[in-house]
């Protein structure tokens, strides 16, 4: 009995002395981070002095963002509208580009490389090349449409039109990722339930719903919960492409997080905004798992 | 006897081997850091100009930092708060008011001051100049001017550049293309859409043309929601929205026929249009309908980090770069580059006599004539999110998301509570 008791407790000393460089990364660049941020939320602070001369103004900055800025709420607005466009394109197609890979093994690796490429290049380098890609008047896309004989478009330039085409990069820059993540699902089902439900008589589509969708379930809240977290913290390709314009079409949060912060010097208001969108992600992802916990081969067998 | 010998050997040799070190150390040059928004090619261009100065002074060695403009304000914040700073900013001197009020600029010695106030011309030495305290040595100075395509001028019937906004307006719309479609494939005039100085400039120089103002005196009240301003807007807005909003690419690519810019252009203006650079001209800006004419002018200086810890070493790098004509020249170092490499106008006097050759050629002209009737822009602590939300506002003007009076009043009321913040 003592004998197991100090292997157990070697065992468990071994972990935590593998885990120690994790963890204290994690504390030094993730968790200070974040409590430094709330904690300096409550501050008047430029960064151009110490955090020491920084002054307190209690809640101050949450006041304000929530109460009176006009570009705050607006920017959540831009952030929802690219979360849901983004989330449920790249869901969907990723989805069902993996359901067609599934079935075609000959083509497979040829195609998951191609739909695969574009998650290995930089977002930064995807951005400007498709930036040039959306010019107006020297853009591939508007030469395209002007040999179908469509008239060319403003793209990043428009109002409308903006959102939409930055969210149609994002898609097509993450595609191939999370059409990996659901072709590991898939190839995951068991083929006796598709063999037994043809014999059944079922067809393909009552499959796909009934035996599929239920099975891959965890895969999707894994996909849902991950894509939608990205897509709130929505950054790198809106500063690249549009710089939150035109006027405020694509000005996302974290964007108007990161000017207030570094052109406006005023980092506890920045900070402010920061754990608001921390809330909202947190409150989002919980909402999704309660939706989505139910589901995969234990619940189907159950 | 031989044991303590042996160790009175091993402690001579190491205490050799450490003053050595320390020898070394004494010998080895101090490094100068300069943050600069220049980019690659012109950072390469810059460093003959360094080792001019590293031969005459074997003991300092110059490095360049290289930051983009749009990131240079963060990089400084960033590299104070990891206690890496560089000794040297070349600054964009709408900061100045931020970096003097918290503490990040260091004070220039009183013969390096009298230096700033006698040698560069009052615009720049205004420029720099807080509390009245000339912070650092400006380097070049902007206004703007128009510039035109002559060949779509010529194109369109059109004789020379306008000199009212009538004509400004009216020539717009002449040199404005449209396909059968209905879509602008030839601009009459443009602005830089999405970049803050290439609308809230323009716009400003057209204020301060009919007579209006962007401030009160004080700083602590918006000053341009008024008759004039209204006039001016109007008039900025109908400019741009007849003929769509096009951008400086376009006028590179020979489609606008007039942009409002500043004297960098010539330079890079020249490496993109190749031989069609010769199509291009400059003009005077028109005149508004009360006959003003003013131009919006901003600058640039090289300031000194109050953390340096090699300040007097850095004051003389700067004086010798920005007012030493070096090796019999008539032009310092830093007018040298200014001017053949940036493509900009130098503020130090004497470059700007000694440079006639080119600052007083056909392109270069209209600028340095403009400086006589430039306006710096005001410089205030919250200066970049002034800027910001009026440009925001004009945009949404002349994307048609607000008349030019909601875009005025909206931007009043922003402002007026910006400046409240501070003032």
């Amino acid at each position: 009995m003592r004998l197991n008791l100090n292997l157990r407790a070697s065992k468990t000393l071994h972990a935590y002395i593998f885990l120690t460089p994790v963890i204290i990364f994690l504390v030094v660049f993730t968790v200070v981070p974040l409590l430094f941020g709330i904690y300096i939320s409550f501050f008047r602070w430029n960064m151009l002095v110490p955090p020491s001369q920084a002054k307190f103004i209690g809640l101050e900055n949450f006041r304000y963002i929530l109460l009176q800025d006009e570009r705050f709420i607006p920017s959540l607005l831009s952030t929802f509208y690219f979360t849901i466009g983004d989330v449920i394109l790249t869901a969907v197609i990723a989805l069902l580009a993996a359901v067609a890979l599934n079935s075609n093994r000959r083509f497979r690796v040829f195609l998951r490389t191609i739909y695969f490429s574009p998650v290995i290049t930089p977002l930064v380098a995807v951005s400007i090349v498709w930036s040039y890609i959306y010019h107006p008047n020297y853009g591939l896309l508007n030469e395209l449409l002007s040999w179908v004989k469509l008239p060319p478009q403003q793209w990043l330039t428009s109002i409308t039109a903006a959102m939409p085409s930055v969210i149609a990069m994002s898609v097509w820059k993450r595609l191939g990722y999370y059409m990996l993540i659901f072709l590991a699902g898939l190839q995951a089902v068991p083929q006796e339930l598709f063999e037994a439900a043809t014999v059944d008589g079922a067809s393909k589509t009552t499959m796909f719903r009934r035996i599929t969708l239920p099975l891959i379930k965890p895969t999707m809240l894994f996909v849902l919960v991950v894509l939608t977290i990205e897509a709130l913290q929505v950054f790198t390709q809106i500063f690249i492409m549009t710089q939150g314009g035109p006027v405020d079409a694509t000005r996302v949060t974290v964007l108007y997080m990161y000017d207030t912060a570094f052109s406006y010097l005023r980092m506890g208001r920045a900070s402010a905004m920061a754990f608001i969108l921390f809330i909202i992600v947190l409150i989002v992802t919980f909402v999704q798992v309660r939706l989505m916990r139910e589901g995969g081969m234990n619940t189907y067998t159950n | 006897m031989m044991k303590v010998k042996g160790y009175l050997v091993v402690i001579v040799l190491l205490l050799s081997l450490g003053l050595s070190n320390v020898a070394a150390l004494g010998a080895s040059p101090k490094t100068i850091t300069i943050m600069a928004h220049w980019s690659q090619t012109q950072q390469e261009k810059v460093i003959p100009i360094l080792q001019e100065y590293e031969r005459l002074n074997p003991d300092v060695k110059i490095v360049v930092q290289g930051v983009p403009m749009k990131e240079f304000l963060k990089k400084i914040l960033v590299s104070r708060l990891g206690g890496d700073t560089p000794d040297i900013y070349h600054i964009y001197n709408l900061w100045m008011p931020q970096l003097v009020e918290n503490g990040v600029t260091a004070t220039p010695p009183k013969n390096i001051q009298a230096l700033i106030k006698k040698s560069f011309t009052l615009s720049a030495v205004q420029g720099v100049t807080q509390r009245g305290i000339p912070w650092g040595f400006p380097t070049e100075i902007n206004d703007y001017m128009l510039v035109y395509n002559k060949k779509l001028f010529a194109e369109a019937g059109i004789s020379g550049p306008p000199k009212t906004w009538t004509e400004l307006l009216a020539d717009a719309k002449k040199l404005t293309k449209k396909d059968a479609s209905g879509n602008i494939v030839q601009a009459g005039f443009a602005v830089r859409p999405g970049d803050i100085s290439g609308v809230f400039h323009p716009w400003m120089s057209l204020l301060w043309s009919n007579g209006g103002e962007f401030l009160s005196k004080d700083l602590k009240k918006a000053a341009f929601n008024s008759k004039k301003g209204l006039e001016a807007t109007e008039f900025f807005a109908d400019l741009v929205t007849s003929t769509q909003f096009s951008s400086v690419d376009d006028f590179i690519a020979g489609k606008v026929g007039m942009i409002i810019f500043a004297p960098w252009g010539r330079l890079y203006f020249q490496d993109r249009m190749g031989g069609n650079f010769n199509d291009v001209a400059t003009a005077a800006l028109p005149a508004s309908p009360t006959g003003g004419r003013v131009s919006v002018a901003y600058s640039w200086s090289y300031v000194v980090d109050k953390n340096s810890e090699k300040r007097p070493e850095v004051w003389q790098f700067l004086e010798w770069l920005s007012t030493k004509m070096a090796g019999g020249s008539a032009t310092s170092p830093m007018g040298h580059y200014l001017v053949d490499i940036l493509g900009a106008i130098p503020s130090l006097e004497k470059d700007i006599a000694s440079r006639s050759d080119i600052l007083g050629n056909n392109y270069n002209k209209p600028f340095i004539e403009g400086l006589k009737y430039a306006r710096t822009e005001p410089q205030l602590l919250p200066a970049e999110e002034v800027r910001v939300e009026m440009a925001k506002q004009l945009e949404a003007m002349l994307y048609k998301q607000k008349s030019a009076k909601q875009a005025l009043a909206d931007a009043e009321n922003k402002i007026n509570e910006i400046l409240a913040d501070y003032y």
